[in-house]
């Protein structure tokens, strides 16, 4: 096991830091978004020092948490926390940058991570209710002042959680890849292979949740404009894409949908 | 009887705008935004009611339960702001603002939560996520800029048309066909999603597999992996389950020495 | 047909369009409630705010239960929305019948009990739940289809012990 010194300790500080921050952005203040995975995920590795595992990690989650939405009083899993402290156990325990078996561990760590992100949300939430009553001073009325001093410190409330998860879920992650980094290069492989494999996932996921079938027409256009034009004309990808989303469109036009 | 002649200015709604990014700081399962709402109309309140008690008194009444998509609820802020300086100038007394506001909440919410949460952010995720797998690193740039641009520019709008309708949903149909919007992002989302399957063989080399396959059957296996994945979250499998279950099937492969 | 019969107290929102109404593949969502059938400023507000294609049909609760009684709805996959169980009740008088009910939220005022988070009662409330169930409806607390339903009768249980 690799001893935590100094310098790995500031730097989960640092994530955790970073996690807070970003927290903020996903309920409490603005929602500009920056919470995303795939905001989230490669700034938190650009900060760490290596933007690959944030990009890979970043990418992967959106897809897969992207319309777990939160709905009137459903909170969903916290994909902000899961994405920057998946992406710091990475950036801060691979032996190199962008080592793939390491960010494919990471990844599956996030499944054990949603369910307390989930808990922390629901404590903290609950906790929050008191604040309206704080907010009413000794006469029974609320001030500006008061208002102002209590829901602004609500924030304080959601920064305070992302970074204490963080502070716990990094550690944690990072003792358990050291273990990982012992295993058999079988494991690395598979590792390595489910990082190719969880974006369509995240393809299935939001399809999922965007159609009411399993085999959507616009699904397929897009599969087969896209298969075609990389395979048999060598389209660069980004054509293909804009190809694709080209195609849905006509597409809507044609069945006027 | 207009005791009152103060008159909203643009500043006041710029105000209120910004204050609007805050709404949610004290969300809670009790009282929602409802502390948020009151603090973003504490510019305005400060304008119409010089008088202490009338201040404390409105702040109080906009404290009470509210919630509804943070974003479309700049809307319902303009619209009372508008039944406020209605009410501080004699003008309209008889509007009742926590009645609008109940009225407007929950549809709206469910205007919002589609729109927002449901259409416009898979469609920027997705086409962000898209571009990442080409192994662009501007891709996040990507999705905030598709979103915000969006999203700001009518949080910001939104506030005015509220106050100039004074909440009018019919009139901000009109003017904002959300529901056609939602629908034609969701099918951009779609196809864009069906592209990422269809471009698996050139991904990044983050996401590429060694599977000696060629490049067609393993874009028809990507398709029919996700095709099953579908099945499967249809029939009530969580992301977390399937994440555990591609895990440990790529364990059996690595095993058996197949990547 | 009814696919979901549930009690919300913000009726039409986030929670059914986009949680419920891809999960049942619903045609159709149905409100029975009086208020709102008696304020055409709200029944034009949630006619429009839903997805496009989706139907809306807004009604007093006897009225609602009249149509599905008719099977002038037959070809719908319903989602069916009160606002407060009592009017669930009143709909079972009526001749409906449901094995099960959604409890899908009703928000917390003071002088309320909460029973969870998303969901606390009045004196009124709490008696057409607990005849509800005496009838042999089913009834689970849940926000939304991905949501882990929760037995009403086991939040009774944790919430007054076994005097009921």
């Amino acid at each position: 096991m690799t001893p935590f010194d100094t310098h790995t300790i500031t730097q989960v500080f640092v994530a955790a830091l970073i996690g807070g921050i970003i927290g903020l952005d996903r309920t409490a203040l603005g929602q500009f978004m920056i919470s995303q995975p795939v905001v989230a995920g490669p700034l938190t590795g650009w900060l760490l020092g290596d933007v690959t595992a944030g990009l890979v990690i970043g990418g992967t989650l959106e897809l897969i948490w992207v319309l777990d939405m939160p709905i009137g009083t459903f909170v969903p899993a916290d994909s902000t926390v899961t994405a920057v402290a998946a992406t710091a156990i990475a950036s801060l325990g691979s032996t190199t940058p962008g080592q793939l078996p390491v960010i494919g561990f990471c990844l599956l760590l996030t499944v054990a991570m949603v369910p307390v992100t989930m808990f922390a949300d629901h404590l903290m939430r609950q906790r929050n209710a008191r604040i309206p009553e704080l907010a009413m001073t000794s006469s029974g009325q609320p001030t500006e002042a008061s208002v102002t001093f209590w829901h602004l410190g609500g924030m304080v409330v959601f920064f305070l959680k992302a970074f204490l998860l963080c502070l716990v879920l990094v550690p944690a992650g990072l003792a358990l890849v050291s273990g990982f980094l012992a295993l058999p290069d079988a494991v690395h492989r598979a590792m390595s292979l489910f990082v190719a494999l969880l974006p369509l996932l995240g393809a299935a996921s939001v399809a999922r949740k965007l159609s009411m079938k399993t085999l959507d027409r616009t699904l397929l256009v897009g599969f087969v404009i896209g298969a075609v034009s990389v395979q048999l004309f060598q389209a660069p990808e980004l054509v293909a894409i804009m190809l694709a989303a080209g195609g849905g469109w006509m597409g809507m036009r044609f069945h006027g949908a | 009887m207009a005791h009152n002649a103060a008159v909203i200015r643009t500043m006041d709604l710029l105000g209120v705008f910004w204050r609007s990014f805050f709404i949610q700081a004290s969300w809670s399962y009790d009282r929602m935004q409802s502390l948020g709402f009151a603090f973003a109309l504490i510019p305005v309140l400060r304008r119409l009611y010089p008088d202490r008690e009338l201040f404390t008194e409105r702040l109080a009444v906009h404290m009470e339960y509210f919630n509804t998509q943070p974003y479309i609820a700049s809307f319902v802020l303009g619209a009372a702001v508008k039944a406020e300086e209605d009410r501080a100038s004699g003008r309209n007394a008889a509007t009742d603002v926590v009645e609008l506001k109940k009225t407007l909440m929950a549809p709206l919410g469910a205007l919002g939560d589609s729109f927002f949460w449901g259409s416009l952010k898979p469609f920027a995720a997705s086409a962000a996520v898209a571009v990442l797998l080409t192994g662009a690193w501007w891709a996040p740039l990507l999705f905030l800029v598709l979103y915000n641009i969006v999203h700001v520019g009518l949080r910001l709008s939104l506030v005015f048309v509220g106050y100039a309708t004074a909440g009018d949903v019919v009139a901000l149909m009109s003017r904002y066909r959300f529901t056609k919007l939602a629908r034609r992002y969701k099918v951009l989302s779609l196809a864009i999603i069906g592209c990422i399957v269809g471009t698996v063989t050139a991904w990044g080399p983050e996401f590429r597999t060694d599977l000696s396959v060629s490049a067609p059957l393993l874009a028809a296996a990507g398709l029919a992996l996700t095709l099953i994945l579908i099945t499967l979250l249809r029939a009530g499998a969580s992301p977390v389950k399937l994440m555990i279950g591609l895990a440990a099937a790529c364990l059996i492969l690595a095993w058996g020495g197949f990547a | 047909m009814v696919s979901l019969a549930r009690i919300d107290d913000r009726l039409i929102h986030g929670q059914v369009v986009e949680g419920w109404v891809n999960f049942l593949k619903a045609t159709c969502i149905l409100v029975a409630d009086d208020t709102v059938a008696a304020n055409p400023l709200q029944r034009a507000i949630m006619e429009i705010s839903v997805p496009e294609g989706l139907k809306v049909v807004i009604g007093k609760v006897e009225d609602i239960c009249g149509k599905l009684l008719s099977s002038s709805l037959d070809g719908e996959r319903a989602i069916l929305l009160f606002s407060n169980p009592a009017d669930v009740l009143r709909s079972l008088q009526a001749g409906l019948s449901f094995s099960s009910v959604n409890l899908g939220g009703l928000h917390f005022v003071p002088g309320k009990m909460k029973l969870m988070d998303v969901c606390a009662v009045n004196d009124a409330d709490l008696e057409a739940l607990k005849a509800i169930l005496r009838r042999g409806v089913k009834v689970d607390v849940q926000t939304i289809p991905t949501e882990k339903p929760q037995p009403l009768e086991k939040v009774f249980k944790a919430c007054f012990g076994n005097e009921k």
